[in-house]
């Protein structure tokens, strides 16, 4: 045993169908799981395993996508187990930036507002002032191209998926998923309550960075009018030559 | 100049009439799921790769050759060079200059000449390969189109009447042009590895997922006995799934099919192409080719891998069945379907190793 490590192990690797294994670190997706997870998919980047096709980190969970036919599933296994992080390999590198988000929460964009007022018994107001109120923390990028999953939403306004999902959600729909709010990036089937829609554009394949947002930013939403919506709107239009 | 020479260089296509949700696609997006980037690539990678292997494109650890993918209706395209190609996947009533051709057979074509592909007999996605590779650029890594992304391919969308797309000689070719054109292989189940004789309904193995045993003990013996009809709803994305009882009796349709022992709101996780998930209202999803990264309905199983190409071939509104295997054996199927893929490859080659040979032979 070397200095002390802090001695971090998953604590469980199940099978996700037969091509990739899930590594969960708990069940709360806290800040500390957070860079548990972070940390533990940088290692499993490091030890470069022929047969892993990529990871994929998730709210309390890491999926370690693999080819059988390369490696054999025990063996990834065992390399997965072995892994051991100290606690300056937990120290992620901080680089989390603080993004102010604007939404216009209009009827016109929020579909389900009023029924998300209505489940909690409060007004439309009250839900729009719950919602802007908290700082979002980005735990993963995930579901669509560039698609933030933020952490912070207060059980005050937390609503669960819609029975049957959308067959269209526009790109940048903010919406409600049980205790989980998120923009819609691109247009897109969805089953989250949709409650407003923000004009910025959140993925740009050809963009040098497509995500707009990454894992470890931190969201806050600024009510906008339908006016300044469509300011902004025409503003991002120009700037992207169209 | 020789069809040789003509081959190193461009050829175009034009499309007259774009079919389906005729897509360009290769084997799909693989190392940008942490960005949220979808997979995509052919919903059956398996008659991409046959597509492919009868016009001498090769599979490789490198070699990603793209075609072009089509549902139910293919597209009718224009020659504006010589090249040779190939369809598979499926079977579909295609001509080249009002002459019946035949799927599963590579042939050449030159400049004028026009491929009518039209309606699927058997299956619901086609493959055209051209000698070559479809000549896109690669956006992170590959040429499929994600649409809802508008990413890869032709301008990220579905291709239309008036475009232009070229196939370029890339140099990773596995056999000379002109040496490939008598090979065929007949589409059909053995091609997956199943029996000549198709049964009327086709059973689509998979293991089982983490919310498995959250299912009640009605409900598990239900998903594995009943039949489920592949809804018209289904796309690229996803195959949903309905049980034929519902239109039979109505009453029962009130309450879902499929229930968990107890109501379960869970954090997102990463899926899977393949993935089995139950969203609330009771009728199963699986995630195909443009599936989301992550996901957040339970998780009833995930379809062996060997298994998704014929899954992808089911049409909307024909039934499947589900059972379940373990993970050992849809591993020892992928193993089994390797190397069927090392025959069928060797099969080109050494056909193409001794032409004058093989010319004569017909027991290949």
């Amino acid at each position: 045993m070397s200095d002390d490590p802090f001695m971090i192990q998953a604590c469980s690797i199940e099978s996700l169908g037969d091509q990739a294994l899930l590594v969960r670190f708990g069940d709360e997706p806290t800040r500390e799981c957070f860079d548990r997870i972070h940390a533990y998919d940088q290692a499993v980047h490091r030890l470069s395993i022929p047969g892993v096709i990529e990871s994929v980190p998730a709210y309390t969970s890491l999926a370690v996508y693999y080819e059988p036919l390369v490696i054999d599933k025990f063996a990834l296994r065992q390399a997965l187990l072995e892994i051991k992080l100290s606690d300056a390999a937990l120290r992620v590198a901080d680089s989390g930036r603080e993004l102010i988000v604007p939404v216009c929460y209009d009827q016109e964009f929020g579909e389900d507002l009023a029924y998300v007022a209505e489940v909690h018994h409060l007004t439309t107001e009250e839900v729009v002032a719950i919602h802007t109120a908290a700082r979002y923390f980005v735990h993963m990028i995930g579901f669509l191209p560039g698609f933030p999953y933020l952490g912070g939403l207060s059980t005050r306004i937390a609503t669960p998926r819609k029975k049957s999902p959308r067959t269209r959600v526009v790109a940048g729909s903010v919406g409600i998923a049980g205790t989980q709010t998120g923009v819609y990036p691109i247009d897109s089937p969805g089953g989250w309550q949709i409650i407003g829609r923000s004009p910025w554009k959140f993925f740009d394949s050809s963009a040098a960075t497509p995500c707009r947002i990454r894992a470890g930013d931190t969201v806050k939403f600024n009510a906008i009018t339908r006016n300044e919506f469509r300011i902004i709107e025409k503003e991002l239009m120009v700037c992207n030559g169209a | 100049m020789g069809p040789e020479i003509t081959t190193l260089e461009t050829t175009t296509v034009e499309i007259i009439r774009p079919g389906m949700m005729t897509t360009i696609q290769d084997r799909g997006r693989l190392g940008y799921r942490s960005d949220g980037v979808v997979v995509a690539g052919a919903m059956d990678e398996w008659s991409l790769r046959i597509a492919n292997l009868l016009v001498g494109n090769l599979f490789s650890q490198q070699g990603n050759p793209a075609a072009l993918e089509f549902f139910l209706v293919g597209p009718t395209i224009d020659f504006h060079q010589d090249t040779s190609f190939a369809i598979y996947g499926g079977c579909w009533n295609a001509t080249l200059d009002s002459q019946r051709i035949q799927c599963g057979k590579a042939y050449s074509a030159g400049p004028g000449q026009r491929l009518e592909i039209l309606e699927a007999t058997e299956g619901a996605w086609g493959y055209l390969a051209i000698h070559g590779g479809i000549d896109v650029p690669e956006i992170l890594g590959s040429r499929s189109t994600h649409i809802r992304s508008a990413m890869g391919g032709f301008h990220g969308r579905a291709l239309k009447a008036g475009d232009r797309i070229a196939a370029v000689m890339n140099g990773s070719m596995l056999i000379p042009n002109a040496n490939f054109l008598r090979r065929y292989i007949p589409w059909n189940d053995s091609v997956y590895g199943g029996s000549q004789r198709s049964s009327p309904t086709s059973t689509i193995r998979f293991v089982n997922g983490s919310q498995w045993e959250m299912l009640d003990a009605r409900s598990q013996e239900f998903f594995t006995s009943s039949k489920w009809i592949i809804s018209k709803n289904s796309d690229r994305m996803g195959y949903r799934l309905q049980s034929p009882i519902d239109s039979s009796t109505p009453q029962a349709s009130n309450s879902p099919r499929l229930q968990l022992k107890s109501p379960f709101e869970m954090l997102s996780e990463p899926n899977t192409i393949g993935t089995i998930q139950l969203p609330s209202g009771g009728d199963p999803i699986i995630l195909m080719s443009d599936a989301a990264t992550t996901g957040g309905y339970p998780r009833l199983g995930h379809v062996a891998h060997v298994d998704l190409p014929r899954l992808a071939q089911q049409r909307p509104g024909t039934a499947i069945g589900l059972q379940a295997i373990s993970l050992a054996q849809a591993h020892q199927l992928s193993i089994e379907r390797q190397r069927l893929w090392q025959r069928l490859v060797f099969g080109v080659r050494q056909y193409l190793s001794n032409d004058a040979r093989v010319a004569s032979s017909k027991n290949l």
